[in-house]
Order: C-alpha cells, then structure tokens, then sequence
C-alpha cells in the first residue's frame, strides 16, 4: 500500500510541476508585458528596458520559470525590491527567503503580508462552509436514498436538483433581496469591518449559505445515488436474507459501502468551494482572498495572480491526493492486495 | 455455463438514435418541457432585432427616473434607462452564441481525445490522461480569470477557456465508454474482420456510447451558462454594452432593495436555461433505460 | 407423515403489470428431502426461492397461492416474523459468490453475524462453530480464511464461505439458486459433492436446489421438479424424472443432451425447435404446444392442461401436466443424418511453440506477476477437422482462439496458415484473404452482435470485407442458411432471442471463404434446449463449406460429440492431444483424469468417480515444471525436479506426464452414493 501512496503522491508533485509551469507561462506570456505590467501604462521605453534587463526579462521562459521557482523556494532574490528599481518597494524579511512570492503591485507591500490580511477570512468562510456542508449532505442523501422513491426521497431529490441548476451568483442574489432587502433580518455585504452596526456574525451566515446551499445540493445527489446503488448490491440482499435487523444492515452493510464514491466527491468539493469562494466574496465584498484573486485580476497584478493561482493549484492536487488516499483506504479490494 | 440468454432482450445499450426513433424522447415530460424552454430561447435569440421592442442600448432618460414596469417598458428599464425587455432578448443571443460555440469545441476536442486515450492505450493514454489531469487541477473560474486577464474578454477567449476547463471531463467520460465497450463482442468481431481504427470507432463505439455523452453534453451546457454568467457577473465577461445576462444581474444589484425586478429578472433568464439543460439530460437519461 | 418444511400451493407471482410468472406452482418439501428445480431461464425457477423467502425485488407481487415454510405462512407473516423465519428457519445460498459477501467486512465478522443472531451480541464467542463449519465445507485451514477479505478467495472458495454462512443459521430449509453456475467444471463437481454430503449428513434440514443443469441436479436431488413458462410441468423422483421421463418437454430437453447414450459420437443432436417463451406471449393451450414433437392440433394449442396427472406406468407421485400422459411418444429420431464432411487432408493451420504471458495489473498501478496464458503450444488443424481446445478457466484456450484470429498477438512461435505466420499478424495488418479464411463466433450472443445495426448491414459488410459484393440476393442467401425467418436482416440485434443472435453470429463468420471457423463457447450462453439446434447448424455449414472449425469449450460431452481431435490446456501448456477416441479413453493424464471425473451426465444412477480434494497450500509451483503439479492427485518425487517428457504413442496420442502411459490406465476409485 505504501507504494501506490508514494506513486499517486509522485503523480500529484509532477502534475502541480507542469501546472504551474503552464501558469507561469500564461501570466508571463510576453517579457514586454510584465515589465509595462509593472511600470503601469505610461512608462517610458528606456524605464522598461532597464527594468527588463534587470530581472532578466528577456531569457528564454524555462530560466525565467526555475528562477521563480527558486524564488519561491527562497534559493533566488528578488530584484524587484529596494530602492534601486526605483519603485518604492521594499520587504522587512529581505530579498531571500522561503515563501517569498514577490511583491503586490496592487498594494505596493510584499505579498506575503497581503495574504496575511486576506487568508485567515476565507479559511473562516470555507470551513464553515464544509463543516455544514458534509453533515447536512450525508444526511438528507443517507435518507433519501435509503429510502428510494418515497415522498421524502422525492422532495428532497427534486430540491437538491432545482438547487444545482442555480447559479450561485443568483442563489446570493435571491438571498440578499429576501433576507437583507426585504427582511432587513441580515446585512448584505460582508466587509467584516468591527465597527459595522452588524456583528461579524451576522456577515458570515449570507455566504456561507449560498456556499452550503450549492454544494450541499449536489453532495447529496451523489450520497443518494451512491446509497441507491448500494442497496441494489447482492452482498445487500444476502445480509437481509441472512435476517439481520434492518438497521445492522443499513449501518454495517449498507454504508460503509456506499461512503466510498462520497468522500472522494466531498475532498473534490473543497476544490469546487475555491471556485464558489471568488464569487461569493466579490458579491458580498468579503476581503477574502477570492475578492483579493478578482482585484488582482482587473488590476492586472500578474504577481499577485500567481501566487494566489498557485495556492489554488496545490489546494485542488491536494485534496485530489487526500481522495485518491481516502479511496485506498476505504476499500478493502486495493488496501489489501 | 450460464443459462439465460436465449429471450428476446432490450439491449442494455443500444445507440440513442436508435431510441430517438418514434420520438420517445418527447414522451418523457422533462425532455419535453426542457426542450421547449431551450427552443424559445433560440428563437427569441434568432428574432431578437424583429421582436425586441427596442434597441438594447438606447437610454429613455425619462424613463431612467423610474425604472419599474410600466406600458412603455413591459419589464421596465434598467438603472440607466435601457429597456430591460429589449436586453433580456439581445442577452439570449450572446447566450445562444457563446455557449453552443464552446460546448461544441470541448466536446469535439474531449471525444477525441478520449476515443483517441481509450483505443489505443499506452502511452497515447497516458500522456493525454496526464495533460487532463493538469487541467483539472485549475479551478474552473481561477483557470478563466487567468485567461481571460492575459488575453483579454472576447467571445474566443471564452470558447478556448470552456474548451481547456471542459475537454479533460469529457475526454474522461469518452474514455471510460470506450473502454467499456472496446472489449464487446461486436468490437472484437470489426477488428477480427479488419476493420480499420476509423471505422470502428465511428461505425462501432460512436453510436454506441451516444447516450451518457449526450446526456453529459446537456449537463455541461447547463454548467457553461452559469459559469458564463459567472464571468459576465464578476465583470469578466464580453465588454459592453453588448447586453450579457450575467453583467446585467450586477448592474442590478446595487439597487435590489427598491427596483429588485432588474437583477431579478436577467437572473431568472440564466436560470431558467440551465433548468431547461438539466431537464433535458434527465430526459434522456429516462428514455435511455 | 412428518409435517413438510416447504409447502407451496397454486403459487402465482407477477411483476409490476407484467402476465404471472408463475402460473401455479405447488411443491412440498419433506424434512431431510432434497427436491431440485430444474428449468431454463424464464421458467420462473429463481422466482420460485425468492417468493419462498418473500424477498421479490423489482416490483414482484405474490398474486395467488400460499406458501408455508414450517407452517407459517409466508404472505401473511409481518417483517419481523419473516426476520425470524430467515435467520432461523431458512438459508439461501446465490449464484455468483463473488458479489453475495460484503467487500469491506472480513469473512470472519460476516460469518459471526448469524449465530450472533441467535445468542444476541454479548453471547457466547461463536468462532468455535464457525470454525466447525468451515469444516464441514472443507476449508483444511479455517483460522485463516476467518481473517480473509472476500477479494481475497476464489470463487468455489467463495462459494463455500456462503453455504458455511447459510448452515450456521442451522435452518430447515436450505434454498440454493444455482450455487455452481459460473464455476469450473471441476469446482462445480466439488461443491454439488459437498452439498450432497451436508444433505445426507444434515438431519432433517429440506433443500430445495435450483438448477438449470440436469447432470447437477441428477447428482443432488432425491426428487425433482421440471419448470417451464411459469409452472411444473413434470415431478417425481430423479430416478423416475430422468430414467422414464413421462412428459414431451422433459424428453425432449434429456435427448437434446450431447451425453445422450442413445445418439452416438458424430451423430445429430436432437434439437427442440423455437424458443422458451415469456410470460406475456404465452397462447391459449399448453405453453410448451409450439415446440412439442407431440402436439396434436385442436387439443394442445387450445386447452391448457390444468392438473398434473399420474404418468402411466410409473410408480407413486410421478406426475406430468400433459394432455397426452398416456399416448405421446417417444421424441422422433432427427431425420436427417450428419453431412459428409470432406477432410481433404492437408492442413489449414500449423501451430507450433506459441508463446503469451500478460503482466497482470491491479488498480492504482500496482503489479501482480505474470500470467502464462500459452506456454510452447503446438497443434495442428486438418483441413475440415473439428479440433476442440478444452481447459477450465485461465487455462489460456481463448487467448489461443485469440491469436489466431488477431486481435492478438504471440510473444514467439508461429502460426502458419496460407503459407504465412499469424502469430505476429494483428488483424489489422492481415491480408484480405487471411482475414475472409479465418473468421471467430463468440460466446455471448448479446454482445457479439453491434445493438445500433441491423442485421442486414451487419451482414452486408461481412460479405463485403470477404470479398464479395454484399448485395440483398447475398444477404438474403445468408440469412436464410442460418434458417432465420426472411425478415430478420430488417431487424436490429434487440429484436432477436439469443439464439437467433447466435445464428446471425454464424452467418457472419461463413460470409467468406471460411477455411477456419474459431468458435469460442458458442452455445455456453444459450439456454438447454436451444444449444443442440446451434451445434448442428455449425457443423451442417461447416459441411457445405468444407470448412475447419476451432471449438473451444468446457462441456466435455459437446466436444466429445462433435470433435475429430482434441487438445487438453491446464495454464497455457498442452498437457494431453490426440483423437476424441485417444483423449476420452485411456490412457489419460490425471488433468483429463480430472476433467472427465466431474462429468455428470443426467444420471441419478450414476457413480462418480471421487475427486481428489484440492490442496490449498500446496505451493510446489515453479516455473518449467509440471502446471498442473499443485492440484495433482498422482504426482511423483521427481515432478518437483525437472519438467515432465511429453510422450508420443504410434497413434499421436500425445500425454505430457512423467508417468509412464501403462502407469494411466487404470482409473480413479468411485464413490458410492449415500
């Protein structure tokens, strides 16, 4: 078993590799562009030459892409800061070290820091959002499949369905018209700031709920349909013939069968939740770092687009790694060879 | 030895024209209905120029004073004064161009892809597996940020972003179906005769893993229209005033609390086609048992 | 007399809006009886078991009769009552064992569950029984099997894990739906011997054994039930159902066997036209009068015989449900007599040391060894001859049929057929004339044909890529010599019964030339009584074409039947070939040995020979040594020491043993029946 883990984890580190090699050959496309990209649209010729020959702009793209990975790594400086670039920005930790992804050219500061400000709110955002999220969906899907085709597996089928086919943006949307314009119960933008007439509470439930509500819906699909299947299973037919009460049936045999294809799906989900996260924190002007993704998008901070991308790329391969484990170690059939 | 064949049998997979035959699609309700609201649309997008009452862009300043509903403007106007029918339509068409567009492109590159992977196995497999496997590790809406800042909004930077997003799913799904079917009897039987790579792809595995990718296909779709309203809502989406349903659900907003009907009604319109593309898929699914 | 365990009268069970399935079925099942259920797919047999235990999935309604097991009634019973009846007084053992455990729970928890049953969780440890019968159904090393993942067993180990399960419930009434379908021969053979002993040990315990294979069930039951369309149409004891059968259906199906003793090698099966009906197309009369040699027009195709009656001549509770009991007659001899078959001398194909092994591959990339599928195979096809490859599964005959063919190719060795090596060919790469001389007819009629086609262009493009023009007149011609009705080329692959898909299948592969017809399991998916019809159709168009045939199977009565020489594998390598006369007569290698011992014919009289139990831990393998060395029951010092001589007599009958040929002549010791 340690094997197959050590190769998936392999396939895992290439795979984030060629990634963010893709990534950095997207934003860095054409030299010319991050060096205006930097200087802003009214920079002079002669300042972005200089500035290109100064963090060596023009070498081929695989040097430039090792080199920002030594950056990273803290193995290479970064040139852009200290006076001599002329452009006011410096980092208290130095040029060097471990984590080091540049500097916001958004916020002037090191970006290091600004994801400081930013990723502890959405770490709140998701957590709540996956921690409502899987007992919520095991539950309506455990119930709705166990018992297929009642009215209660109907209402809750036909739910979940109608709530996949909304956007989220339009699930907020519905929300802030009924519980903040209407209601006035919730307030509808999230700022976070202390000193809001609404608690920091209050501005959380908005959109951890059209989180919840998106993924919960289709989480529940695939437990339900999960459980179906396993229902249907003849090793099912044996235990209940075999006259177990229904119960040790549905806990000894049934699930622990049908968990396999969830939990998978549940890690996957997280990923998809990195997606929901930009939405949702733009319309609820959350300063999370999926706002943080979006103004760094519109601004065109290639620096700051990186290094978020980049912690999404080794979220998604993580959680795809924790899946692939979690597989392994659910089913007996690949544990045990 | 296994008893039991000699009875008549429905087929377990049988190909889906073979069951669109007799439009047995169209008994099933949910196709129906989905397939109805899915034609509506299209026609309101072709007609949009003869039916919409107005021109999309054009601002009724006297109407920008009030912009709810009233005789002159059946659905109002937005903030600005734009009549919110004559939007809604001219949205249908960038909705009707961008997604049929680059659904088709990720179809076409994933099917390939994936009758490619799945026949001849190997290393042709394993490289194409690997290039989808770092595409699916992008977050969807990350992947169209990046692209779509780099290289700026237009309809083909759209098409290319759903088609990088979407390929590796649908290459996957191909994949799985061919080499499910790859080992059939009947398989077996074309290349025994050989029968060339070509053929028996499109003669022999094409019509037969017809219904899981069509029903994929409408999923998809549905998924396309709200991560292009997605796009259109976060401002990344074509550039205006070309009306985008997505943009105008932002537009309206800010104003949610006293005209609620102008972000309303747009989200409504995304919403009601991704309803119709997932009643579609339900329908063939029934059909297809 | 003792109250019966199973009592089941004018028993009618439906599905969804479906016609009955069940059309009436009464059987009573005495204490320490064991009654088998023999029919073909459809009859409702597996019906039957289910409705006993009130477990009818699929929307299935119990719509008449009554069933009492230990004289509760089933249809009124509540849940929990049945719950009792199920843990307690009843068992029922599935086919396909690999599906009937849970994955993700150790045997040892999945056995304890039923005596936990009955002592509740904090009774006493229950691992002592178990262990005990483990046992009983000859695991030599229970402790270890306990600890095993279901993944981890074969499937006759499998399918004896289940029937432990079922007897820990110490029930009444012990149902198995057939228990061995899917198993090999000789597997099959151990677990009908194991559940004979557990009935003869058992005390008192009913078994109803369900079966669509007539030798099986002649080797269990003490009395048996015929199905067909929903009904019994003949009971009695095995000795009276199989020795003086009494109704039409019932002889006709024992004279369609290939074992038949009065239809000598090489003559023509006798075949039983049409086929089993569904429920919903059943007409007025009796259900089998489309298909009865013995149907008298006005009586049998209007009336529907509603009682059983006692067969004449025969003794006590030997009954038929026949209008004619008392003057049908014996089924006609075919008329028709084998076509000459021109064997020209000269060969079609030439094997010689044919080489393939697979690397085995588990999920999440892990690797599991080699498999040798053939292992310096040689043999050689006349032209004409029926050469049968024979071997259970894993023995590598369809990887040969394979080869052949090309859809795959020999690691070394050669093939020669047309003056060039196949081998190495894939189909993709032969020559029209190749491809046109060697065709293949698969086993499973439902995949073979494509469902998105019609017959017509399935056909027109065989006679097209075998040189021909492929035009309606052709296909027309083709359709008709596999004697399927005209319009059949209209038709798509959904439309056919299994049968007619398999004569489509045969048309295909005769569209060419056809030197070398390959006919991998042809008729091993079909039912019973439709099998003989297949076999005779492939040998009387092999006979026009003058075509050779490759048959590959398990049923060692078919392949006696219609095989000019015959091939024996045991894990890729050739352990015996020679004449049909030399391999089924002596002597013989222990593998055919073997093989031979667990034919059953449809005999309760019958005495078989008594197999050597399989040795579980036995690892003596080695590579270049004897395959079959493991599971050998005559095996010497000295096949643990070099690889054993393959010895050629006058004749050609060849044996690979390091026996000596007078050390084979004498046979296994039989086992007198309890």
């Amino acid at each position: 078993m340690a094997r197959i883990v050590l190769n998936r984890l392999g396939q895992f580190a290439f795979i984030l590799l060629i990634a963010s090699f893709l990534l950095f050959a997207v934003t860095e496309f054409s030299p010319g562009n991050v060096a205006s990209k930097i200087l802003g649209p009214y920079a002079l010729e002669s300042q972005v030459r200089s500035l290109s020959d100064r963090l060596g702009l023009d070498d081929p793209l695989f040097t430039r892409y090792l080199r920002w990975l030594g950056m990273l790594v803290g193995l290479v400086p970064n040139e852009l800061g200290g006076p001599a670039t002329g452009l006011g920005l410096s980092d208290p930790r130095g040029a060097q070290y471990f984590g080091n992804f540049g500097f916001s050219l958004m916020q002037g500061r090191p970006i290091v820091d600004v994801l400081a400000d930013r990723f502890g709110h959405t770490v709140t955002l998701t957590v709540w959002a996956i921690g409502l999220t899987v007992p919520i969906s095991l539950v309506l899907g455990v119930l709705a499949g166990m018992t297929e085709g009642s009215a209660l597996d109907r209402i809750i089928s036909v739910t979940t369905v109608s709530l996949t086919s909304l956007p989220e943006f339009v699930v907020a949307v519905l929300l802030i018209f009924v519980f903040a314009a209407s209601l006035g119960w919730l307030p509808g933008t999230s700022p976070l700031d202390p000193g809001d007439r609404w608690s920091v509470g209050s501005q959380l439930v908005l959109p951890v709920a059209v989180l919840v509500i998106a993924s919960s819906a289709y989480v529940t699909r695939i437990v339900r349909s999960s459980v179906v299947d396993t229902l249907a299973q003849p090793f099912v037919r044996t235990a209940r013939l075999k006259g177990l009460a229904p119960m040790r049936v549905a806990m000894l045999h049934v699930l622990r069968n049908a968990m396999i294809a969830p939990v998978t799906v549940i890690l996957l989900q997280i990923n998809w939740i990195l997606t929901g996260v930009v939405v949702v924190e733009a319309i609820f002007a959350y300063p999370g770092i999926g706002r943080l993704m979006l103004e760094a998008a519109l601004f065109g901070d290639i620096y700051l687009i990186q290094a978020l991308t980049l912690i999404a790329l080794s979220v998604a391969v993580t959680t795809q790694f924790l899946g692939d484990l979690a597989y392994v170690l659910l089913d007996p059939r690949i544990r045990v060879a | 030895m296994t008893a039991g064949a000699d009875r008549t049998t429905t087929p377990a997979r049988a190909g889906f024209l073979v069951r669109l035959r007799g439009s047995r699609l169209l008994r099933s309700r949910s196709a129906t209905v989905g397939l109805a609201i899915l034609v509506f649309w299209l026609v309101v997008a072709i007609g949009a120029p003869w039916i919409a009452p107005y021109d999309p862009t054009a601002i009724d300043f006297a109407a920008s004073a009030d912009p709810s509903p009233s005789a002159a403007h059946w659905l109002g106007t937005d903030a600005i004064g734009r009549d919110l029918l004559s939007r809604i339509i001219f949205g249908a068409r960038t909705t009707f161009l961008v997604i049929p567009l680059s659904v088709f492109s990720a179809f076409l590159v994933g099917a390939i892809a994936g009758l490619a992977g799945g026949w001849y196995g190997g290393w042709t497999d394993t490289i194409l597996a690997r290039a989808g496997d770092v595409m699916l590790a992008f977050p969807a809406l990350v992947l169209y940020i990046i692209l779509i800042t780099t290289f700026g909004p237009s309809l083909w930077n759209i098409v290319i972003a759903v088609t990088l997003t979407y390929a590796p799913g649908v290459a996957r799904l191909m994949r799985g179906q061919v080499l499910a079917v790859k080992g059939l009897e009947y398989v077996l039987a074309a290349r025994a005769a050989g029968e060339s790579p070509i053929y028996i792809m499109a003669a022999e595995i094409l019509p037969n893993v017809g219904t899981p990718l069509i029903v994929d296909l409408c999923l998809r779709t549905g998924y396309a229209v709200i991560l292009v309203g997605t796009l259109g809502f976060l401002g990344l989406g074509l550039p205006p005033p070309t009306p985008d349903w997505g943009g105008m659900v932002v537009e309206g907003v800010n104003l949610m609390t006293i005209y609620p009907h102008i972000a309303l009604l747009p989200a409504a319109a995304v919403t009601s086609v991704v309803v119709a593309c997932n009643l579609l898929a339900d329908g063939f699914r029934e059909t297809a048992r | 007399m003792t109250r019966p365990v199973l009592e089941i009268a004018g028993l009618r069970v439906a599905y969804g809006d479906g016609a009955d399935v069940l059309r009436g079925v009464d059987l009573t099942i005495a204490p320490g009886e064991t009654y088998g259920l023999v029919g073909e797919s459809g009859s409702g047999k597996s019906t039957v078991a289910y409705a006993v235990q009130r477990y009818l999935g699929g929307g299935g309604r119990i719509t008449g009769g009554r069933i009492l097991v230990d004289g509760t009634d089933i249809g009124s019973a509540s849940e929990a009552g049945l719950r009792q009846l199920r843990g307690r007084r009843m068992a029922m053992v599935h086919q396909n064992p690999a599906t009937a455990l849970n994955p993700a729970m150790r045997i040892g928890r999945q056995l304890a569950e039923t005596p936990r049953l009955r002592s509740g969780e904090g009774g006493a440890d229950p691992t002592a029984a178990i262990l005990d019968v483990l046992r009983r159904v000859r695991f030599q090393y229970p402790e270890q099997i306990l600890r095993r993942w279901p993944h981890q067993l074969s499937g006759g180990q499998l399918q004896r894990v289940v029937i432990a399960m079922a007897l820990l419930a110490r029930p009444a009434l012990l149902l198995l739906d057939e228990p061995t379908t899917g198993l090999d021969a000789t597997v099959e053979g151990e677990v009908a011997s194991l559940v004979r002993e557990i009935a003869d040990q058992s005390g008192g315990m009913a078994i109803l054994y369900i079966s669509h294979n007539l030798g099986l069930i002649a080797r269990v039951a003490d009395r048996i039930g015929v199905m067909y369309a929903g009904q019994i149409v003949e009971e009695g004891t095995a000795r009276q159902v199989l020795k003086a059968p009494a109704h039409p259906y019932t002889r006709a199906l024992l004279a369609s066997l290939p074992g038949n003793p009065l239809i000598p090698p090489g003559q023509r099966l006798r075949t039983i036209p049409g086929l089993v009906p569904r429920p919903e197309d059943l007409a007025p009369g009796c259900a089998f009068a489309p298909r009865c040699y013995a149907m008298q027009p006005g009586l049998c195709d209007r009336l529907m015989p509603l009682d059983m009656s006692a067969a004449p001549g025969s003794g006590r509770g030997h009954v038929a449900r026949c209008l004619r009991l008392g003057d049908a007659p014996q089924p006609p001899a075919e008329a028709a007599t084998v076509m000459p078959r021109r064997r020209a001398g000269g060969r079609v194909v030439d094997v010689v040391d044919l080489c393939r092994s697979f690397t085995a591959r588990r999920a999440f990339g892990g690797r599991a060894g080699r498999v040798v599928a053939a292992d310096r195979v040689s043999f050689a096809i006349g032209k004409g001859d029926i050469l049968s490859l024979v071997g259970e599964s894993g023995s590598g005959k369809s990887t040969i049929a394979r080869i052949l063919t090309g859809l795959d190719i020999a690691d070394s060795g050669t093939a020669m057929a047309l003056g060039t090596d196949i081998a190495h060919r894939p189909a993709e790469t032969r020559t029209k004339e190749l491809i046109a001389a060697i065709r293949i007819v698969f086993q499973n009629p439902d995949n073979t044909l494509n469902p998105a086609h019609r017959v017509g262009r399935i056909l027109r493009r065989a006679l097209r890529r075998g040189g021909r023009a492929g035009s309606a007149e052709e296909v027309a011609a083709l359709v008709e010599a596999v004697r399927l009705p005209a319009d059949a080329a209209d038709r798509r692959p959904g439309a056919l019964s299994g049968g007619q898909k398999q004569r489509v299948a045969i048309a295909r592969a005769f569209a060419g030339r056809a030197d070398l017809i390959i006919a991998d399991e042809p008729v091993s998916a079909l039912d019973v009584s439709v099998q003989a019809a297949i076999v005779e159709l492939l040998r009387d168009i092999q006979a026009q074409h003058g075509s050779a045939i490759l048959f590959v199977s398990h049923d060692l009565e078919l392949v006696r039947h219609i095989s000019d020489r015959v091939v024996v594998l045991y894990r890729g390598t050739v352990v015996e070939q020679g004449s049909t006369a030399q391999v089924f007569g002596l002597p013989r290698h222990p593998y055919t040995e073997m093989l031979l011992a667990a034919v059953h014919p449809p005999d309760p009289d019958h005495v078989a020979p008594e197999l050597p139990a399989c040795n579980e831990s036995a690892a003596t393998e080695a590579p270049g040594l004897c395959p079959f060395l493991p599971r050998c029951h005559r095996r010497l010092p000295l096949c643990a020491a070099t690889p054993p001589p393959e010895r050629v007599s006058a004749e050609g009958h060849a044996i690979r043993c390091h026996h000596a040929p007078a050390d084979l002549m004498q046979l296994l010791p039989t086992v007198t029946k309890g």
